[in-house]
């Protein structure tokens, strides 16, 4: 089981100098130079070669590269911002908290909700409850986030003034409104996966077969449906905190809430390269470590899979194919 | 002619032989007669035709031009003769909603069938050919899909520049890996066929295997994907002109439209309503559809 979660750790190294190549391929193909964007249209030409080298952007390309590759993995060195002149890595990890927060919250009010709603709504189906349930969480789906926000915004701070419009350090109700917009649309996913999900083991054998030795419903539905249910939840889960690690940032930016997202937004506007690097990197590494949190949780919950990372014959072709079968990258 | 047919299929062809009609039912065939009865997939249709027409007759639907500035009217409330209101310069917002359709479902499609194009192709290599081509593609499309695809598509298209072709690609290329992931998987269920065994044996190319025989039979979970990426798209469309990188403001599209509606949010509310509601209903249509053909493709659940 260690030996599988290093090796897991591992990949992160070449995560991370994939995701610089690719973001530093697309800031080579940009046209128009970050130099003349920092001074004003009549800068001299040695001033802008002056902030080149500043910069460091009279090195060759490839050079560049390698010597950030180098810098993030010996000392931990994001680069500089063009804007501040800070450490990108420490205006980074100050916005880290605010998105890891509204991720992490929204994502497990959204589990705690969405699950037991979805298998309600399976375990009625056909009734007006399972319908409502249904349409209600297709229309979440469907709701652009940053809408949601303006709408409750309208309602809740212009009309009735009850709730600040956007968020200030320091007071907590700020907090409230991000994270209700966050969780309705990651909820109504896990709506919809565990519903499906109930329903397809709802029809197996071994349910009939449980009935049919006369087993107490609720213990039916408790150990044999959900425990077998769970298994493509538990891989949403991670998708779910994935895709909220992306799809929070236009709820950042609404409410003004300091994130990396409404961080990367902001370095992109201003042509600030290293920022706007940093921030995806750190994400991209938020990302990886969340889908490796999820495949150990997974082996916890699925016995089937325990036996393959940790039993005598422990097969990697075996284990990579039942991973895959359930949908997990590996 | 279909030779495996299950006893649904046989019984319905023993229906329709009795009524005259000797017309054999194939999956798809069937697959389709379910849609066609399925209420929820029908609405999303519905939905999905109407903004279409929408779309297309969008000169026809509305007396005003949709860049038609008229200081005399700005700001105004929703009314018999502005419907959803005008903006901050005049001009009618039902006319802008109207006009917004023309923007963004194409870019939204455009970018779905380009990311199918990359993906589809790539994930179909991986699983056709296994070993170490599955373990390079797949390999780099986790690195790849460790951006979250709406930033993959912010930084591409606020660094390549506003123009909706740049937006097509930055948004394909953050889908991409959903493609080929669900390309690769759906070949992998059927690749071990023996339908697949035996055109290898006639010595059938690999391209022929992949595109004549594989991509047909894996085709249910693709389109439920691809229906799935057509919502998302739409609202990543809308997300980035709303985040200020997208479609620039002159240019009616639904989420610039949001975000100058912002600025008026707590004394023009409508502003913002009427845009998000035709994002809305666009994604809430393929998702309805997207649910309806998840029924009909695999009916164990219904």
């Amino acid at each position: 089981m260690l030996r599988y979660i290093l090796k897991r750790l591992l990949w992160l190294i070449p995560v991370m100098v994939g995701v610089i190549t690719i973001v530093f391929a697309i800031t080579v193909l940009t046209p128009g130079d970050p130099a003349a964007s920092l001074l004003d249209r009549n800068a001299t030409q040695e001033q802008i070669d002056e902030v080149h080298h500043r910069l460091g952007l009279d090195k060759p390309v490839l050079e560049r590269w390698f010597n950030y590759v180098v810098g993030v993995f010996t000392r931990f060195d994001f680069g500089t911002s063009y804007t501040t002149m800070q450490p990108v890595r420490d205006e980074v990890l100050a916005k880290l908290p605010y998105t890891l927060i509204l991720a992490v919250v929204s994502v497990s009010l959204a589990v705690l909700i969405g699950i037991p709603l979805g298998v309600w709504s399976a375990l009625k189906q056909y009734t007006i409850t399972d319908g409502s349930v249904l349409f209600l969480s297709v229309l979440f789906v469907s709701m652009p986030n940053f809408w949601l926000s303006m709408l409750l915004i309208s309602l809740l701070s212009v009309s009735l003034g009850l709730l600040p419009s956007f968020f200030v350090n320091g007071d907590w109700t700020g907090w409230i409104m991000p994270i209700v917009v966050a969780t309705i649309g990651s909820m109504a996913q896990f709506i919809r996966i565990t519903r499906s999900s109930m329903l397809e083991v709802m029809r197996q054998d071994y349910i009939r077969t449980a009935r049919a030795k006369g087993q107490k419903e609720d213990v039916i539905v408790m150990h044999h449906m959900m425990r077998n249910a769970m298994i493509p939840v538990a891989t949403s889960i991670g998708s779910g905190l994935g895709n909220a690690l992306g799809g929070n940032m236009t709820v950042e930016i609404v409410f003004s809430l300091p994130g990396i997202g409404s961080y990367i937004v902001n370095a992109i506007s201003t042509r600030n390269y290293p920022g706007m690097l940093g921030g995806i990197l750190v994400t991209a590494i938020m990302f990886t470590v969340v889908n490796l949190l999820v495949d150990i949780a997974y082996v916890i919950i699925d016995p089937r899979l325990k036996s393959q990372i940790t039993g005598k014959k422990a097969s990697k072709r075996k284990l990579n194919q039942m991973l895959r079968e359930q949908g997990v990258t590996v | 002619m279909a030779k495996n047919l299950t006893p649904e299929m046989q019984k319905i062809n023993a229906r329709r032989t009795k009524h005259g009609k000797v017309r054999q039912s194939t999956p798809g065939k069937e697959a389709w007669l379910r849609l066609i009865r399925n209420k929820v997939a029908i609405l999303g249709m519905i939905i999905l035709i109407l903004l279409a027409l929408v779309a297309i007759l969008a000169p026809v639907l509305t007396p005003y031009g949709f860049d038609e500035v008229n200081m005399k009217d700005k700001l105004q409330f929703p009314s018999a003769k502005h419907p959803f209101g005008t903006d901050q310069l005049g001009r009618d917002m039902l006319t802008r909603c109207i006009y917004g359709t023309r923007i963004t479902m194409p870019i939204a499609i455009f970018a779905v069938l380009f990311a199918i194009l990359v993906g589809g192709v790539l994930g179909i290599i991986a699983a056709y050919f296994g070993g170490t081509v599955d373990n390079t593609i797949m390999r780099i499309i986790d690195i790849w899909g460790s951006i979250p695809g709406i930033m993959l598509a912010i930084a591409i298209v606020a660094c390549l520049g506003n123009n909706e072709t740049v937006l097509v690609i930055g948004l394909s290329m953050g889908a991409v890996p959903n493609m080929a992931r669900t390309f690769r998987g759906a070949i992998f269920t059927v690749i071990d066929s023996d339908y697949v065994e035996s055109s290898k044996a006639m010595g059938a190319s690999n391209f022929r295997i992949m595109f004549r025989h594989l991509v047909p039979n894996a085709v249910g979970p693709v389109i439920l994907a691809i229906v799935g990426l057509l919502g998302v798209e739409v609202l990543c469309v809308s997300a980035l002109s709303f985040v200020g990188v997208g479609i620039s403001p002159p240019t009616p599209e639904w989420g610039s439209l949001l975000s100058t509606g912002r600025q008026y949010l707590s004394s023009h509310a409508y502003l913002c309503l009427f845009p998000g509601i035709m994002i809305m209903l666009a994604v809430l249509g393929f998702n309805l559809l997207g649910d309806g053909l998840r029924d009909a493709l695999d009916p164990r659940l219904k």
